[in-house]
């Protein structure tokens, strides 16, 4: 099930990782230990992301998909 | 200073998002990378701009991005596609109805060696070279087919 950016990027602060607005670009990042992953929002906090690319950023980061999908 | 290039080969996958109608994902397996975008083309753009992040942030801190490696299964699906999938010309595929698609794409990371790091002949105790590497350029993908099914 997709999600919209902005949910995403509260939902993965809430699982303690760090989000950051690009200086440029069409990608925020999620950064945890000085790791990132970057984060399509190419329309915005509208942007709907897949689950494609929620199951990448859990993979990172060692998330449970479930979990997060609970915080969206 | 000294330089010199490098240059890495990665494999795209781009798929249609059954989820976000309209949208497509691509995901590079070499650093286990996915982003999408509003069309194929825009998805290239997209998942190109997120190797470049991932690229870079991961040299700054020295770490090899390399390791990020995406698991079996997602090459496995590579191989299906390349195995079964036809070759076509990779600006075709937009309008087609292909689902799945396969390409590869070039980087070349210019090496940047500050030659006040580097090792001074007949010094005692040399300073230990401090290589930075920058991701200088990257290449529409390397050949201009991609394979699809």
């Amino acid at each position: 099930m997709p999600a919209r950016f902005s949910q995403l990027r509260r939902a993965l602060e809430t699982l303690g990782l760090t989000v950051v607005r690009p200086a440029g670009g069409s990608h925020w990042k999620a950064v945890r230990d000085g790791k990132s992953y970057p984060i399509p929002a190419h329309n915005g906090d509208k942007t709907e992301i897949s689950e494609t690319y929620i199951r990448g950023v859990c993979r990172c980061f060692d998330l449970n998909v479930d979990e997060l999908r609970k915080r969206l | 200073m000294l330089t010199n290039t490098r240059e890495y080969n990665f494999w795209f996958v781009f798929q249609r998002a059954e989820d976000v109608p309209g949208e497509w994902t691509g995901h590079c397996l070499e650093l286990d990378v996915v982003s999408q975008g509003a069309s194929l083309r825009d998805a290239m753009s997209m998942l190109t701009e997120a190797c470049f992040i991932v690229f870079g942030d991961d040299l700054a801190v020295g770490r090899d991005p390399l390791d990020r490696r995406a698991p079996e299964s997602f090459w496995s699906e590579l191989y299906k596609i390349c195995r079964e999938g036809e070759t076509r010309e990779f600006s075709t595929l937009e309008e087609s109805k292909v689902h799945s698609i396969a390409c590869q794409v070039q980087i070349k990371c210019l090496r940047v060696q500050d030659a006040m790091h580097a090792p001074i002949i007949g010094r005692q105790e040399p300073m230990t070279p401090q290589p930075l590497m920058i991701p200088l350029t990257w290449a529409e993908p390397a050949t201009s087919q991609a394979r699809c099914c």
